[in-house]
């Protein structure tokens, strides 16, 4: 589905971005790992062009074979969802408006029918409908939180990009998004692509894990792989004790060497 | 690079809308086309008068008008004294408001605020002649609008002294008072005449130097201005009389209150000081004007002025309605009175004033209209 | 909630904004025929209206009229009641698209300093003496692009302010303060120049006056709305994606974010431009009809374009008809009684905006 190759980014003088390569399968959750500043953002606002990146001769980003460079806004907008970390003072808007928002790049003159269905059914998965008509500014954050998946979900992309989506949620709510996410992997088929810091949710709910540092690809693949105690010491700075409580896995920060 | 095709189903859903603006926009230009042109009045026998006003118009009335909204008080007051107030049927707020000085003024004969904002429904329902408006107004604005009802505009600036006979004899002949109008005239030039005749051999190093101000402190009067020109025919030479902020002759008369540095009075040592105040008809009290004069005097670095510094102290309060009768010379006159009170031993502004009231405006002359620092401290 | 009782809940409230829309026009056609009727000459409602649509009535309908009073009606108080709907619905819907692409309620055409900026504008073309005759449609076309260019000007500088990161909406609308205050002395220095006549018609810009409107003024501001206003509907839905989640956030929506930005002020600065060359200053109008109508029909662009637009002529109307009628035959200008009522508003604006995040 998603395929980047040897993807570079600076912002000014700094390189922010060295060499990334990057696979998201159809139907996969890819999980970006990394401490601040190692660039996930970064990375997910290159894929959908919020962040301009130069065009090379090695670089290539590619969705379902089509190159991202080459899409228009509003077809890109078609293939990619995101949805943002902070979404800021809002102002009011319903919450059926804001997730009607995802429906704006395929809006057609005569789709309003199918747009309602699709906006009323995402509602109904994500369990939004007794807040439906509240304005959105007086939701909490993991209500809200719900309100962009589902605004993601009537976008119908082909991926999903989550930045650091249950920062700010409590452990309910982060569970929920979670699944919420897997969910819509399974029944969409769109490939998952997830900026996380919490690294034992990160290995729980991934297909694939990838950790970056500094801009650059450190480890991927399966989390039992890179989710080591010698990475993440390298990574983090930090010595842990990883383990799995039958599927479940845990990461136990121990101490600083 | 737009991989992206406007699909056949949208282009043209865009002509359409396209084509949807059109007709607002169509409707919006065509409205003025249906609204009807104006009606004429009905024709009377009248003679016919052709001239200018004060803007270089060409105007053709009918007269004698019988029917005038007038803007501006100078200018009433001018109608006042050539034809009386029978043809006036329309004034500003001012002087609706002085009830005594113009006692046969009705509150149905206001026209809204004044010159700088008309109301042109209450004109146009007096159904006048003609409009008054002195020049320091949007008269253009209002001639384009009034024009449209067939009502014309004429602009005829009474404060501007140096007009003040053209403008009277303009009004005798608009209003087909002739002799009333040569009578103020001969008012007029009477003591305008006296005052050059008995300055006339006064050089400029002999004349004092006067520092005339308006209502706010330290607020002066510039060349252009009919207050200047009231100073410098009464003998006094205006302390700021260099002073040019503007450079064309059209800008007469927004120079009135320009704001000078405290410093620069000071350092031109005027000899007198003649303060001006927004007076009605009812003149000011003596503790008012004692207040004023005072404080004046007491104002930092007014000691080393001649004017206070001397004795006796040449401090003067002047209400606008001395100072501004017929165009100003009556307060020449007072002023050339205090400058020189040797050469004007036998003249009595006050009794100048009272011939103007009473005999031009028919209305009682209250007196007082002037004081005088030195008197009042006695 | 199941599915059939949010339908339910969904087109309810469908209905009620059509219900507000339909009740907001018919009180904005009861107003003008009221201010119609009302004036500093009384007439009825019947001979109002009678000599209101003039044109398309057989004489004899209007035999007992005189024709002074047709003309009155049709010449002096007409265009006002046009104009006064024309300057309220131009400067709320600029005032709602400020404020959509800004992501900030205290944007106003007049709390950044934009209507100020095109007062002067068009100060300098009555000063430059090209615009000629009064009422010539070559000279009102040159007030209208002297105000645009200047406005155009003040709005490059807000924009590129409200882009920086770090600015706040308190910051935004103080730098607007600074640039009325910049614009509004360099009006009043035009007075060292200006002849009487002039200044007399600059001096009125102050506070926003609607005596003396003309059909031709009529037209011009009019045709700029009725360009305008449709452009603006047309990118509802980016205002919204813009008000919701800022230039990111629509963009990932597949808006193509400068060339909306560009449009929405462009066709905001130029609806102002049109209205204050002829109106002169009237403030608030674009702060606080979007305000009243935010809280009754909420932030969904689709609805809150219009019916801003209808509130804001509304206000704009009622304003000038207090201003007519309260010292009659003294007209208090409209500017004056909308600040009278839109300074309370914006100050229980400020104040409520306290809790929200980022204000």
């Amino acid at each position: 589905m998603l395929n980047i190759s040897g993807l570079h980014y600076r912002h000014g003088r700094r390189l922010i971005l060295d060499n990334i390569d990057l696979q998201v399968g159809a139907g996969e959750i890819v999980c970006l790992v990394g401490p601040n500043g190692a660039g996930k953002s970064t990375l997910l606002k290159c894929i959908n062009r919020i962040n301009r990146v130069m065009p090379s001769q090695h670089a290539r980003m590619t969705l379902a074979g089509d190159n991202l460079q080459d899409m228009s806004r509003r077809n890109l907008a078609r293939a990619i969802a995101y949805v943002p970390q902070h979404t800021g003072p809002a102002m009011s808007l319903r919450v059926a408006d804001m997730i009607a928002l995802g429906r704006a790049p395929h809006r057609t003159w005569n789709s309003g029918e199918r747009d309602r269905h699709i906006v009323l059914d995402a509602i109904e998965r994500l369990k939004l409908q007794e807040l439906a008509l509240r304005p959105y500014d007086e939701l909490s954050g993991g209500e809200r939180q719900r309100v962009l998946l589902a605004r993601a979900l009537v976008q119908q992309g082909r991926l999903l990009l989550l930045d650091e989506p249950t920062s700010d949620l409590d452990l309910h709510h982060q569970l929920e998004a979670m699944t919420a996410a897997r969910e819509i992997a399974d029944t969409q088929g769109s490939g998952v692509l997830i900026a996380i810091h919490d690294l034992a949710l990160a290995a729980r709910f991934a297909d694939r894990l990838v950790m970056l540092r500094e801009g650059r690809v450190v480890a991927q693949g399966h989390w039992r792989e890179v989710l080591t105690p010698q990475h993440i010491e390298a990574v983090y700075g930090v010595s842990v004790r990883i383990g799995s409580d039958g599927d479940i896995p845990y990461v136990i920060p121990l101490r600083m060497p | 690079m737009r991989s992206d095709r406007i699909s056949p189903l949208q282009q043209p859903q865009q002509q359409q809308q396209r084509r949807r603006l059109l007709l607002p926009l169509l409707l919006s230009l065509g409205l003025p086309l249906l609204v009807r042109a104006p009606l004429v009045h009905a024709e009377d026998a009248r003679h016919s008068l052709t001239f200018r006003d004060d803007v270089g118009r060409e105007l053709t009335l009918k007269t004698p008008l019988k029917r005038v909204v007038v803007f501006n008080r100078y200018t009433t007051e001018f109608v006042r004294a050539v034809a009386g107030m029978q043809p006036v049927v329309g004034v500003d707020i001012d002087s609706a408001r002085s009830r005594n000085y113009w006692p046969t003024v009705t509150p149905a004969m206001l026209a809204g605020q004044g010159q700088s904002s008309p109301n042109y429904e209450a004109i146009v329902a007096m159904q006048p002649d003609a409009v008054f408006f002195p020049r320091n107004s949007d008269w253009q604005k209002a001639a384009a609008v009034l024009g449209r009802f067939g009502i014309p505009v004429v602009v005829v600036t009474a404060w501007d002294v140096l007009k003040h006979e053209e403008n009277v004899t303009l009004f005798g002949k608009l209003f087909e008072q002739p002799q009333r109008a040569a009578k103020l005239n001969a008012f007029y030039r009477r003591y305008r005449d006296l005052l050059a005749q008995r300055l006339q051999n006064l050089s400029m190093a002999q004349r004092k130097r006067v520092y005339i101000e308006e209502v706010g402190a330290y607020k002066t009067l510039l060349k252009g201005s009919g207050w200047h020109d009231m100073v410098e025919v009464g003998g006094g030479v205006n302390v700021f009389r260099d002073v040019s902020v503007l450079n064309q002759p059209s800008a007469r008369g927004s120079v009135q209150g320009f704001s000078v540095d405290p410093e620069e009075v000071v350092a031109r040592m005027p000899e007198v000081i003649v303060k001006l105040e927004p007076g009605q008809y009812e003149p000011h009290s003596r503790a008012f004007s004692l207040q004023v004069l005072e404080a004046v005097a007491a104002r930092p670095g007014f000691d080393r002025v001649p004017a206070v510094r001397n004795a006796p102290v040449q401090v003067y309060h002047i209400s606008y309605y001395l100072a501004g009768g017929c165009s100003k010379i009556i307060g020449a006159l007072q002023i050339a009175k205090w400058l020189y009170p040797d050469r004007f031993k036998d003249v009595d502004p006050d009794q100048v004033m009272r011939t103007w009231l009473e005999d031009f405006q028919q209305v009682p002359a209250p007196g007082g209209y002037t004081a005088s620092l030195a008197e009042l401290r006695k | 909630m199941n599915n059939t009782l949010l339908v339910q809940a969904l087109k309810h409230h469908q209905r009620r904004n059509a219900l507000a829309m339909i009740a907001g026009v018919a009180l904005l056609i009861a107003a003008m025929a009221l201010a119609g009727s009302l004036g500093a000459q009384k007439f009825g409602m019947a001979t109002s209206l009678r000599a209101l649509f003039a044109p398309l009535l057989p004489a004899a309908w209007l035999s007992d009229i005189p024709a002074w009073q047709i003309a009155l009606l049709q010449q002096l108080r007409l265009p006002r009641i046009v104009m006064a709907v024309v300057a309220g619905a131009g400067l709320a819907l600029a005032g709602v698209a400020m404020q959509g692409i800004t992501r900030n309620p205290l944007v106003s055409p007049y709390t950044v300093g934009i209507s100020p900026a095109a007062a002067f504008g068009a100060s300098l073309a009555i000063l430059s003496g090209a615009t000629g005759v009064a009422g010539a449609w070559s000279g009102l076309y040159l007030t209208v692009a002297a105000a645009f260019a200047s406005a155009v000007l003040c709005a490059t500088l807000v924009l590129a302010f409200s882009a920086l990161r770090g600015v706040s909406a308190t910051m935004l609308v103080l730098g607007g303060v600074g640039l009325t205050y910049l614009f509004s002395a360099l009006t009043a220095s035009v007075q060292f120049v200006a002849t009487e006549q002039q200044l007399a018609a600059i001096v009125q810009w102050t506070f926003g006056s609607l005596n003396g409107s003309t059909w031709n003024e009529v037209a011009v501001a009019g045709g700029v709305l009725l360009l305008g206003a449709p452009l603006l509907q047309w990118h509802a839905w980016a205002l919204n994606a813009f008000a919701a989640g800022g230039d990111d956030i629509a963009a990932s929506l597949g808006f193509a974010v400068g060339r909306v930005r560009t449009v929405v002020t462009v066709v905001a600065v130029m609806i102002t431009a049109a209205v204050v060359s002829f109106t002169g200053v009237i403030g608030f109008v674009g702060l606080v009809a979007p305000h009243i109508a935010r809280l009754l029909i909420g932030g969904d662009h689709r609805w809150l374009l219009p019916f801003s637009a209808i509130v804001g002529a509304l206000l704009v109307l009622l304003s000038d008809m207090a201003g007519r009628l309260l010292f009659a035959p003294v007209i208090i200008p409209v500017g004056i009684v909308v600040a009278y009522v839109g300074v309370p508003l914006f100050l229980h604006l400020l104040l409520s905006s306290r809790h929200k995040a980022g204000l």
